[in-house]
């Protein structure tokens, strides 16, 4: 075996024992405002088998570790992932973990959180909305810039959310469309809730962009509640907070404490050394 | 210094395969399943990487598990273009290794990419993503091509068609996979004006 490849190898193995190391769960303290309990939460998350890049059954542990108190796992048109995700997930010691799906129209993208069957996506987006309550969830507006804003208004109307704060916003041009629609959206219905979703594929992190809920209970009835009444609050990074000034007034003093943890210095040496590794293994191969 | 033969093979895919397939080797499966085996590790280890940005041991080897699907699909992609090729020099296994050989374009485009999401605040437009695709694709066809012309043995009318098969085989998995997992029909459709 060439040096090249033992010392690949061994870079593998350094990387991913220094990634093991440094695998800790962030410190939180519960944060409770006015009697409501605040919770952080990711509405917009992929998994595989679908377009993510993660299992649902490792979703729950992996949300603990980015400081997220419950996820909703939303592949296109399809809830099998949520239900394997929930059924995986152990409800009393981490994160929520709520049966979703990305519904995938034509002119449109609709996040129902809070079902049980795929929506039909061949509708226009009011039916998609209605159905989503008849099966008691909440419908929210995924990354609704241009080419996915097919709502009339009585659409706009219904909907329990819409995003605000999305990996996409991150760019000032895009940002201008999702206002632009939340404001739409507000003059139809007031309460809209504001939403702040990662669209978690393959390129992390999962709850980059983020969702503060004022809940009553911390349990899934307590968030779609929560949703429903508009007590929410989007947020990217570690940015600005998006959504009715007066929820905004209320959670701008524990800005620093909701904000999502922050790599270390370790975790990324750690990242890179493996990363180098692989490049160094592709390279060199299993045999001279 | 001699270089490794998986880099050899990117830089001169005609000359390394000659060269390999001069090579006294005997080939077995378990040899053949060596670079598969890697690239589930590369593959299964970069998305873990680029989604979670942790690798924590239990992480990585789901990743790798769930991922190992890609390399499968391509082993039984090889078996077909290995098996239609008749009067072939050597063993099936050995014809595995020699064609997974060829994985670096692949393997470093998936590296290049996780590494640019990893560690740069660079955004990648979708687009450029899209065309960059071509590179390793032009690149992998080329040493398929090589590899129908030397290992297998092929006249050159019998390697195009063999590597146009491996090529469109590879597409149209990638494509159904696509279409399965993202809701694709409906952005046809939308794309299309229906």
């Amino acid at each position: 075996m060439s040096v090249a490849r033992i010392l690949a190898i061994c870079g593998l193995a350094a990387g991913l024992a220094m990634g093991a190391i440094t695998d800790t769960v962030p410190p939180r303290k519960p944060i409770t405002i006015e009697g409501y309990q605040v919770l952080s939460g990711d509405f917009h998350v992929h998994a595989f088998v679908g377009d993510g890049g993660i299992p649902p059954w490792m979703l729950q542990r992996h949300a603990t570790h980015v400081g997220l108190d419950v996820i909703a796992i939303t592949n296109h048109n399809q809830t099998l992932a949520g239900r394997l995700g929930r059924a995986a997930a152990q409800p009393s010691t981490g994160p929520l973990v709520l049966v979703g799906e990305e519904i995938t129209g034509r002119d449109y993208h609709l996040i129902g959180v809070g079902i049980e069957r795929p929506i039909n996506w061949d509708q226009p987006a009011r039916g998609a909305i209605a159905d989503v309550h008849a099966q008691g969830g909440v419908a929210i507006a995924a990354h609704p810039m241009h080419g996915f804003d097919g709502y009339d208004p009585v659409a706009l109307a219904d909907l329990d959310g819409v995003e605000v704060a999305h990996r996409d916003t991150l760019s000032s041009a895009m940002s201008l469309q999702f206002d632009e629609f939340y404001r739409r959206a507000l003059t139809q219905n007031p309460e809209v809730a504001a939403i702040g979703s990662s669209d978690f594929h393959t390129s992390g992190p999962m709850g980059l962009c983020r969702t503060y809920l004022l809940v009553r209970e911390p349990n899934e009835a307590g968030v779609i509640q929560a949703i429903r009444d508009g007590r929410t609050v989007g947020r990217c990074e570690s940015g600005r907070l998006r959504g009715r000034p007066e929820l905004v007034r209320l959670l701008e003093p524990y800005r620093d404490a909701l904000a999502p943890p922050d790599e270390s210095l370790a975790q990324t040496l750690a990242l890179l050394l493996v990363w180098l590794s692989l490049v160094a293994l592709a390279i060199v191969g299993p045999r001279s | 210094m001699l270089l490794p033969p998986d880099l050899r093979l990117v830089l001169s895919p005609t000359e390394t395969y000659r060269q390999l397939i001069a090579e006294p080797v005997r080939g077995t499966w378990l040899r053949a399943l060596e670079r598969p085996a890697l690239v589930a590790v590369i593959i299964g280890t970069a998305v873990t990487l680029s989604s979670a940005r942790r690798v924590p041991l239990d992480l990585v080897l789901m990743g790798i598990v769930c991922w190992a699907f890609v390399p499968l699909v391509q082993v039984l992609i090889g078996l077909v273009v290995i098996g239609r090729a008749r009067g072939r020099p050597m063993s099936v296994p050995r014809c595995v290794e020699l064609l997974f050989a060829g994985h670096l374009p692949w393997s470093l485009w998936t590296l290049v990419m996780v590494g640019l999401d990893t560690f740069t605040t660079v955004p990648i437009p979708l687009t450029v993503q899209v065309l960059s695709l071509l590179v390793p694709a032009v690149w992998t066809t080329m040493i398929v091509s090589a590899f129908c012309r030397t290992a297998l043995g092929c006249t050159p009318a019998r390697a195009r068609m063999l590597t146009v098969t491996h090529q469109a085989m590879t597409w149209t998995a990638f494509f159904a996979y696509v279409f399965l997992v993202s809701g694709f029909w409906p952005r046809i459709l939308a794309f299309v004006g229906a």
